[in-house]
């Protein structure tokens, strides 16, 4: 009988007893759909409306270039909960292609290269000279509520650093003005909140006394604005506010980012790939996809260890006296294993699919290729366990260490993006076969990339290289510890 | 029909095979006998293929048997391990089938076979039940008539009837006993001497990795010097009655 014949031999025989345990069976499907259930709902509803994380990564481009709009990034560069990064802007000669450069600062959120970009206006020199808080844009990626919270925050914080009072008393007129407050009242409160705004300046200059980043006060020290000019400027400003644009997508009382549109004039513009549902929040597709990446690896070495229990029982010593190659009943168990997680996987897709509309099945191709690439990995891993453990104890106790790591260290449980790892523990982080699952898996549901992206086949070619690895390190250990000799 | 000559394989530095000769004729059954540890179950899974690395030679019917390297050798035995290794969450056809299915048995061989199998063991009305939910006896007999799908002229057994009730050990004699008178050649390693004068034509005694003796039981008595002893006093005699395996 050729090996291939006596492998498939083997591995229905596997999967008929595997069917008869109806326990086994239901459990198999059961646990992980149970896991999904309660990750995606508290990463969803509990997570999803809170802060309090680590740094979250903004990206800004400053169209100003001047010296007010240096020292703003400083400001959100000191700023604890933030990870700045200034992005390169294109250039036609000395002058910056606004244009191209909105496209690319588009581009890089719709490929999932950023999730949120605040331009600093190309006038914004001129803006704080005419006493006016300069009008930013957000960018944003829609569905990043914990992210928004985090950068609402610290946009808030960083403005009351760098303009001073005069970012409160703009920002009390700008809400006053919101509620329909007619404009004499105002500036009759902004002549009141002068005064505060003098005192809360010194108050944040002292504060600021010690730090790297001076506060902005080196040409508005002297034109903080007195009674008159204040009066001058009320009677001006609140025309002024209500010619914003307010182009926001979202009912500012709903949004997230509420405050922040309240007291700050910034305009936010959400972009998404066109094809992914409204309601899906990063943290449900990054639970649906972990929680499946990080299941299915139990599900597998669970079926590897097969070979161990047919070890322990007798049965496997019958196998290798029959007239077949011992390559066959390893092929024969990862066929087997291969069978079961490409079924599990379906099952917990069309179950994450149907609970929490993440968008599986837009690209069935794409969700084929990472599926399979991944079962293959996983259908490695646990062949390789199998053949390096004694025992189906010692199996299941080294698949339970190795695959609760794999799974925190690649992001199965938490967004990787969204802690702020040392180097080193970075670089672990990206080395292991989980994260590069959950890289796939996370660009085919959050970004909406198809199989033949850039990012989605390095995430591919990682996945195979682990699974030749592996198997190659399965037949190495299974020749050894098994065909004695 | 098998020739075993200067069998030796070891465990690192224990050497638990040593310059094993003896030899199996067909429609014979030698009973390899000896006490725990003597090398008995080593000597059969070289024979059988789980070992390879073993030095000496190994010959059926005259031609170089290597059944380690060539899947092929290991057609031309049948193996009954001491384990119940059948599959427990498959039914007793299942089992056999999926047995006749490694052997290469095309689909009307292997129906044919089944049937007959299944009827030899006793287990034609047991058939679509589950292995798992069989007595230990039935096990047993199905445990052996899995190593017979392919009509081996050479079976090997390795303490096939331990376990078993007294009825259930009279069935298994009783297939051994037909398989014999149909000219098959029965390698059967033991420690029930009853068994072994029951059943075996000739038996080879091994201590410590060698086979120290070689013969009908009568044979056996007679170059023990001590022509009327049982088989047990013969055999406790050769091998010494300090405990072995300490």
């Amino acid at each position: 009988m050729n090996t291939i014949s006596a492998a498939w031999v083997l591995a229905q025989k596997d999967l008929r007893s595997f069917l008869r345990d109806k326990t086994a069976l239901v459990l198999s499907i059961l646990v992980p759909i149970a896991l999904v259930s309660v990750f995606g709902w508290i990463m969803a509803y509990a997570f999803g409306g809170s802060g309090g994380m680590p740094k979250v990564t903004l990206h800004v481009a400053d169209f100003s270039q001047s010296k007010q709009s240096q020292q703003f990034v400083d400001s959100l560069k000191n700023d604890a909960s933030l990870k700045v990064r200034l992005v390169k802007l294109l250039k036609d000669g000395d002058s910056v292609n606004q244009d191209a450069v909105q496209s690319q600062l588009e581009k890089l959120i719709r490929d999932g290269d950023a999730n949120h970009v605040l331009i600093l206006p190309s006038d914004m020199e001129q803006q704080i000279a005419e006493d006016r808080i300069p009008q930013f844009n957000l960018l944003r990626d829609p569905g990043r509520a914990m992210e928004e919270q985090v950068i609402q925050i610290a946009l808030i914080q960083t403005s009351a650093q760098v303009f001073g009072g005069f970012f409160f008393t703009d920002a009390m007129q700008r809400m006053l003005t919101k509620q329909g407050m007619d404009t004499q009242t105002i500036g009759l409160i902004r002549t009141w909140m002068t005064d505060i705004g003098s005192t809360m300046d010194t108050f944040y200059e002292n504060s600021n006394s010690g730090s790297d980043v001076p506060a902005n006060h080196d040409d508005q020290g002297e034109d903080q604005p007195d009674i008159r000019e204040s009066e001058t400027k009320s009677e001006n400003e609140p025309d002024q506010v209500a010619e914003q644009p307010t182009t926001n997508s979202h009912d500012a009382g709903e949004s997230m980012l509420g405050l922040m549109e309240e007291l700050m004039p910034i305009e936010t513009k959400d972009i998404s790939p066109p094809n992914r549902g409204k309601q899906v929040t990063y943290q449900q597709a990054q639970s649906v996809a972990g929680m499946t990446v990080m299941m299915l690896l139990f599900a597998l070495t669970s079926c590897g260890s097969v070979l161990l229990t047919e070890r322990e029982e007798g049965t496997l010593k019958r196998l290798f006296s029959q007239p077949i190659s011992w390559n066959a009943i390893l092929l024969g168990k990862f066929l087997f294993v291969l069978i079961i997680g490409l079924g599990q996987m379906a099952i917990l897709f069309t179950y994450g699919e149907w609970m929490f509309r993440v968008g599986l099945f837009r690209d069935p191709i794409t969700l084929i290729v990472l599926s399979l690439s991944w079962v293959v990995a996983g259908a490695a891993f646990g062949m390789f366990l199998a053949a390096i453990s004694r025992s189906s104890k010692q199996a299941e106790s080294l698949a339970s260490l190795l695959i609760l790591m794999m799974a925190a260290l690649g992001g199965c449980w938490f967004p990787l993006q969204m802690m702020n790892l040392p180097t080193l523990l970075d670089t672990v982080c990206r080395s292991t076969m989980t994260y590069w699952a959950m890289t796939g898996f996370q660009n085919m549901l959050w970004n909406q990339l198809s199989w033949h992206d850039t990012k989605i086949l390095q995430a591919l070619g990682w996945q195979w290289c682990w699974a030749a690895v592996l198997t190659l390190g399965a037949i190495v250990f299974f020749r050894r510890n098994y065909c004695r000799g | 029909m098998l020739e075993v000559t200067d069998l030796a394989y070891s465990y690192g530095t224990r050497n638990a095979v040593q310059k094993a000769n003896f030899s199996v004729h067909q429609g014979e059954c030698l009973g390899l006998l000896g006490p725990n540890g003597a090398g008995k179950t080593t000597t059969i899974s070289c024979i059988v293929g789980l070992l390879s690395e073993w030095e000496g030679n190994l010959s059926m019917n005259g031609a170089e048997f290597r059944p380690a390297k060539r899947p092929s050798d290991r057609g031309k035995l049948g193996f009954v391990p001491q384990e119940l290794a059948v599959y427990m969450n498959l039914t007793a056809e299942e089992n056999l089938n999926l047995f006749a299915k490694l052997h290469g048995l095309g689909r009307q061989q292997r129906q044919e076979a089944v049937n007959e199998k299944l009827e030899l063991a006793g287990l034609a009305d047991r058939r679509g039940d589950l292995a798992g939910t069989f007595s230990g006896g039935m096990k047993r007999r199905l445990n052996l008539v899995a190593g017979l799908m392919h009509s081996p002229d050479l079976v090997l057994l390795d303490e096939p009837t331990v376990g078993v009730d007294p009825q259930s050990r009279n069935h298994l004699f009783e297939m051994l006993l037909q398989l014999k008178s149909e000219g098959v050649a029965l390698l059967y390693t033991t420690h029930y001497m009853e068994e072994a004068q029951r059943l075996c034509d000739r038996i080879a005694i091994m201590n410590e990795g060698s086979v120290v003796a070689t013969g009908t039981p009568s044979e056996l008595a007679v170059d023990a010097g001590e022509p009327d002893a049982d088989l047990e006093q013969v055999f406790l005699k050769l091998t010494g009655r300090s405990l072995k395996d300490i």
